[in-house]
């Protein structure tokens, strides 16, 4: 009963974006492991997620080392695996289209046309073109065969008689046939060291009987002398007297390897013991993620205001930032930045003068998973004016320490006066731009600088630069007794 | 006709000589400066910049075309804050006068002195700066 009630309180307590983000997720490993099956990325990347699980254990079990050394080898693996398996990567983002990618069905044309097949090997045969066809069985023949390039080539009785002309590079080496294509050509294959071999056999047989004898392979020679075609399968040679024998044997091999009636029904289930796999496991790291141990943390956000009306501006304010006290799982707090965290004020109503808006968890924008504990201060006050265009004469601010000698006796600006824009207020109370400090310790005689204009805050020119050209006109203190 | 017209324009013309007008004084500002010191009436070393060690600094002002005797203001700002509004009487027909800040040691900076008249009409700005 008590299970219950927490299972219905759980189920309650989910929205919907946590289903969403856990079918969004699902979908996509799910996606991952149909485009990358049988490769040896699917390989790695389970790998990976095994060490991850190692590292979980060892952190839990308080094995520092251990975990320290798997979190870096886990780190390196995901780099490792873009770098290693870029190929691989690029060719299935190249070859497929983003339907493919997508939603593209997994279940391949696996079955080889035999009838053409049969045609042309005859015609191969008739040809005196020697051949070698290779169609794989359950073993791997990666390790036992050498180079080759991949042709990827639909099969007809054109392809295969231009894969073995012997103008072709690659009529040398031998064909495999795989899920009804011609994958490779120019294969090389191990070569059989029997020594009662029949002299009539050359060395396209004896490299056919040797990958029959270490594999469950069925190849086919066609011979260039003899213009006959044999059969090599479970390490024995088998001349093919007619077609129908050898349409025989290549339907019976292709039926023991490839898939069978049923195949379609194994393919649906083992699509979807992946589903459930890929669900089951993104179900856990959700969990991991979101129902750990709740931690709480306070994060001092600064407040960001909106929909500001352009004939105001923002004067005062009583806060700049806002401390958020925040909650939530360990993995998703302890991942939290205050730039994924936004409170934002929302000033369309805002008019000039004194504004108070409370902040409640409507204006704070936080990621999935994170709840708001406490907001300090509850309140913001604003104050907002009325922009408003004034022009401000410009004063020369000088500093320093002026020989004695010497008396300025004039200065003007050049211009002396600029339009300045800001807050109505602010814009009252201010009657002169100052410039920069001048220094004049080092002034001997009269000249000409330009410097800047020191703007307050919350003011902006309008137009032109802020720089002012200073006219100076220095005097001996002597000269300049009496006016 | 024609005297009728004459007559209108005279008396138009007399009217805006005699009747005074509210806002303006007619106050002609022949010179205005800041100077280290007044002796015998007159500015000594008028300047832009006086160091803080002379002490003291003076506006010195002076008008001619004064129908009435009246009055102006100077106004002491350091920065944009307000130091000291000091009251001046003018005699006709022209008169001179001067107001005097003391400074200290935290007076360096930039000044500005505004001449106003007794209707708040300002006559003239004068800019300095007080250094080391």
């Amino acid at each position: 009963m008590m299970g219950m009630n927490a299972l219905i309180t759980f189920l309650l307590s989910l929205t919907w974006q946590d289903v969403v983000d856990v079918l969004l997720c699902s979908y996509i490993v799910f996606r991952l492991y149909i485009l990358f099956r049988g490769t040896a990325v699917l390989r790695v990347l389970v790998g990976i997620l095994l060490l991850v699980i190692v590292q979980r254990c060892t952190t839990f079990v308080g094995l520092v080392l251990t975990s320290w050394a798997i979190q870096g080898i886990t780190a390196a693996a995901a780099l490792i695996i873009i770098v290693v398996f870029r190929n691989e990567i690029r060719s299935i983002l190249q070859a497929r289209n983003l339907t493919a990618i997508l939603w593209g069905s997994p279940v391949k044309e696996r079955r080889a046309p035999i009838t053409t097949i049969v045609e042309s090997l005859r015609e191969l045969a008739h040809k005196r073109c020697g051949a070698l066809l290779v169609f794989p069985g359950n073993n791997d023949l990666s390790d036992i065969t050498h180079g080759g390039e991949p042709v990827d080539c639909h099969i007809s009785r054109d392809t295969m008689i231009s894969v073995f002309w012997p103008g072709n590079p690659l009529h040398d080496g031998a064909a495999v046939i795989q899920d009804g294509r011609i994958s490779r050509a120019g294969v090389v294959l191990p070569v059989s060291n029997r020594g009662d071999l029949p002299s009539c056999y050359g060395t396209r047989h004896r490299a056919a009987l040797g990958l029959a004898e270490r594999t469950d392979a069925l190849v086919i020679a066609v011979s260039e002398e003899r213009g006959s075609i044999t059969a090599a399968v479970e390490g024995h040679l088998v001349d093919i007297t007619d077609d129908t024998h050898l349409s025989r044997m290549l339907e019976q091999h292709l039926n023991r390897t490839s898939p069978s009636h049923d195949e379609p029904l194994r393919e649906r289930r083992r699509l979807i013991a992946a589903a459930c796999a890929s669900f089951v496991l993104v179900c856990i790291t959700w969990f991991s993620f979101t129902r750990g141990t709740d931690i709480f943390m306070a994060l001092d956000i600064p407040l960001e205001y909106i929909n500001r009306d352009p004939l105001l501006d923002i004067v005062d304010a009583s806060a700049n930032s806002v401390r958020l006290h925040v909650g939530g799982s360990g993995s998703l707090v302890k991942s939290l930045s205050p730039e994924q965290v936004h409170v934002q004020i929302d000033l369309r109503n805002a008019s000039p003068g004194l504004n108070t808006f409370s902040i409640s968890t409507e204006q704070i924008k936080l990621p999935p998973g994170i709840f708001v504990k406490k907001i300090e201060p509850a309140s913001v006050d604003v104050i907002l004016d009325v922009i408003v265009q004034k022009r401000l004469p410009v004063q020369a601010d000088w500093v320093g320490k002026l020989p004695h000698r010497l008396v300025i006796q004039e200065c003007t600006l050049e211009p002396a006066d600029l339009l300045i824009e800001g807050p109505q207020q602010i814009l009252a109370d201010t009657t002169t731009l100052y410039t920069e400090k001048i220094p004049v310790d080092t002034i001997e005689q009269s000249g000409t600088i330009t410097v800047p204009v020191v703007l307050p805050p919350s003011l902006r020119l309008v137009s032109g630069s802020d720089r002012v050209t200073v006219h100076f006109t220095v005097q001996s203190r002597d000269t300049s007794q009496e006016y | 006709m024609q005297y009728r017209l004459i007559l209108l324009i005279s008396i138009l013309f007399v009217s805006i000589g005699v009747i005074p007008c509210a806002a303006d004084t007619g106050l002609n500002l022949r010179h205005a400066l800041i100077a280290e010191d007044v002796e015998m009436s007159r500015p000594v070393r008028p300047a832009v910049i006086f160091p803080v060690s002379v002490g003291r600094i003076v506006c010195f002002s002076s008008f001619d075309s004064i129908r009435n005797d009246t009055a102006i203001y100077h106004v002491w700002y350091y920065r944009d804050k307000l130091v000291s509004k000091k009251k001046l009487v003018l005699k006709a027909p022209q008169w001179s006068t001067y107001s005097i800040v003391e400074l200290r040691a935290n007076d360096k900076g930039p000044w500005r002195v505004e001449i106003r008249d007794t209707n708040e009409m300002l006559l003239k700005t004068l800019r300095f700066s007080i250094t080391e």
